[in-house]
């Protein structure tokens, strides 16, 4: 499992930890991870910049293109707490699994999952009883065609144009 | 569809704030998992100050996340990338807050439909999954969504985005 967790966070130059604050709402920082093969953690920060509780975290790692596509995306489960800070480890996560998301297990990865998803899709509608529902492609692709050419800040709420 | 009259303070932030909610391609959204773990996804967010909300959706195909709002309303949404955003040295916002979901598996609606045209305006190659027929076919489910609304309690933000240090921060009042 290591050895995923190491290739896993070699190609990408930060991630983002997650936790459970004090007051029980999530909360996700920026790291840059250093990776202790010796011990087999994830060196986080000295300090972080909100807090969050020590015990099971996540460490997610993504990125994507200016158009948002070439997504990659893959998260690391663990377990986070406070090393003794003059050890100069300090927060660090203890990795106990690896959840593959877009983009970094290949393209059949990529066909697996959604493959996968699509039996749970249908495994969520008959649990509840539920016919597949029907996609309006006709409206699907009259939104298409209405939005070709158009920026990204056309997309956003009127009110947020408006500002 | 959510009401339009409820005004929460997200008015009062600065707009560089704003900025980043309304113009950032994807967020960090976490959510809290059954054995207590935050676990965070990338998500396309759409920000609805007039409503005082965000909206964000799921297929389900992948509905953990629905799962765990179900069980555990208190989410996050990190905006911490900005990639594509086209903003030059924007600030990194946090948004805490609780998330519910709309009734039902939806295929179209009216928000539903503002979350596919930002999609498809900051994703044009998401056309793949539209055609030809086999393909709409295969890829039937991902429009086959969960409609989450996450109203925010605190926004922390840092407008270095170095998070290095503290945040500034404000807390939103309880209108809901």
């Amino acid at each position: 499992m290591w050895a995923e967790v190491a290739a896993a966070l070699e190609t990408f130059d930060d991630a983002v930890l997650s936790a459970v604050g004090p007051d029980g709402y999530p909360v996700s920082v920026r790291v840059s991870p250093r990776l202790d093969a010796a011990d087999e953690l994830l060196l986080l920060a000295d300090e972080l910049p909100v807090p969050m509780a020590t015990g099971p975290a996540s460490v997610l790692c993504h990125s994507h293109d200016q158009q948002l596509w070439h997504l990659r995306s893959v998260l690391i489960r663990g377990v986070l707490s406070r090393d003794v800070p003059e050890s100069g480890r300090s927060w660090v996560l203890r990795p106990t699994a690896v959840v593959p998301g877009t983009g970094t297990a290949g393209p059949l990865g990529d066909a697996r999952t959604f493959l996968a998803a699509r039996r749970r899709a249908g495994r969520y509608l008959a649990r509840r009883g539920l016919q597949r529902p029907v996609v309006p492609w006709a409206d699907v692709r009259a939104l298409r065609r209405s939005v070709r050419g158009a920026r990204p800040a056309d997309s956003t709420s009127e009110a947020v144009r408006g500002r | 569809m959510e009401h339009r009259d409820d005004v929460s303070g997200v008015s009062a932030l600065p707009s560089e704030v704003h900025d980043v909610l309304g113009a950032f391609l994807c967020c960090e959204l976490a959510t809290v998992g059954r054995d207590g773990t935050a676990l965070a996804w990338p998500a396309v967010p759409l920000y609805l100050p007039e409503r005082g909300l965000l909206l964000l959706t799921t297929t389900i195909g992948f509905p953990v996340k629905a799962r765990n709002i179900e069980r555990q309303p208190k989410v996050s949404l990190l905006f911490s990338d900005a990639t594509g955003s086209g903003l030059v040295q924007p600030a990194a916002v946090l948004v805490q807050g609780e998330a519910r979901i709309a009734a039902g598996v939806q295929t179209w609606g009216e928000d539903l439909a503002a979350h596919w045209r930002r999609v498809m305006t900051i994703q044009p190659v998401s056309s793949r999954f539209t055609r030809p027929a086999p393909v709409r076919w295969f890829m039937d489910w991902y429009f086959m969504r969960l409609v989450i609304y996450v109203r925010p309690r605190r926004v922390s933000w840092w407008p270095d985005r170095a998070m290095a240090g503290p945040p500034r921060q404000a807390e939103l009042p309880d209108v809901g």
